[in-house]
């Protein structure tokens, strides 16, 4: 089953750090970890990978709606979107679809969350 | 003598059916996570949990306390401490980023530490398989198998 919502973007690695960042923003979403995985790759490996972010995006009032139906939900927390360089002129972006990782946690007191947090990440990756 | 082995062939097939029926039902009652609740504070449990941690091959490469984000976001709201540690195996990563390109979207494990009150702290980490097995990719569970041993040693030696 497929479990996010992409898109290219005709942009640098960097821009593209930058634009879904602030969509993330306007849509409530606040950026708490950033992990560059080729950096650490590099670093703890010593391999070249192609430049890949893991942004964890959170909303605060979600995460605390959905931290109250399952107190171990903090497990899927935050949700991630990934930006991913293809080309010096080409990223793609990559956010999670909360009701895939819900699908997993079986507690139907959650499908309405995760339904709106859907809406809001689709919105993201639309307007970037 | 081929007929004989036709037979043992189906035999075969129909073990396997069998076989792999067992193990789908299995990955779709599995639980999202393992726990275990301890005694001690919520600054020794989380030194504990990192250091056992360590022990199986995984680093912590973020740290979240969603209560004090929250608080900070959030008026009026009572949390006690609720921590979320993003914990990585440098290869095993490497290793299914290759598989599955996108897989970041999931990445890294988590693991939470929880102030119960009264003394009491539970440590959850999630349990890779059973959202691995949501991607049909029997690469990826046997990865997700042996890292949801490792988390379950951990919370064994706590």
């Amino acid at each position: 089953m497929k479990y996010y919502f992409e898109k290219t973007l005709n942009c640098s690695f960097e821009e593209a750090v930058k634009r879904i960042t602030e969509e993330l923003k306007k849509e409530g979403f606040g950026v708490l970890t950033e992990i560059n995985i080729h950096e650490k790759l590099k670093e703890k490996l010593g391999v070249d990978f192609r430049k890949y972010s893991i942004l964890g995006a959170c909303n605060p009032s979600f995460a605390y709606k959905a931290l109250q139906e399952e107190d171990k939900i903090g497990t899927i927390l935050p949700c991630n979107v990934i930006v991913q360089q293809i080309s010096e002129t080409q990223t793609e972006i990559a956010a999670v679809d909360p009701m895939a990782s819900m699908q997993s946690v079986e507690n139907e007191k959650l499908a309405g969350v995760a339904n709106e947090v859907q809406q809001k990440l689709k919105q993201v990756i639309i307007n970037v | 003598m081929k007929l004989k082995k036709m037979k043992n062939l189906k035999i075969i097939l129909a073990l396997l059916m069998i076989l792999s029926i067992q193990s789908l039902s299995a990955q779709e009652n599995e639980n999202f996570y393992f726990s275990k609740t301890v005694d001690g504070t919520f600054e020794e449990v989380t030194n504990k949990t990192k250091a056992l941690l360590k022990e199986q091959g995984f680093g912590v490469i973020t740290e979240i306390d969603m209560d004090v984000k929250l608080k900070e976001k959030l008026q009026d709201i009572e949390m006690k401490p609720y921590k979320i540690l993003g914990i990585c195996n440098p290869s095993t990563a490497y290793k299914t980023l290759q598989i599955e390109e996108n897989i970041g979207v999931f990445l890294p494990c988590k693991a939470i530490i929880k102030d119960m009150g009264n003394g009491k702290v539970e440590v959850v980490i999630v349990n890779p398989a059973a959202l691995m097995g949501m991607l049909n990719k029997a690469e990826l569970v046997t990865i997700a198998n042996e890292v949801s041993e490792k988390f379950q040693n951990t919370l064994n030696s706590l």
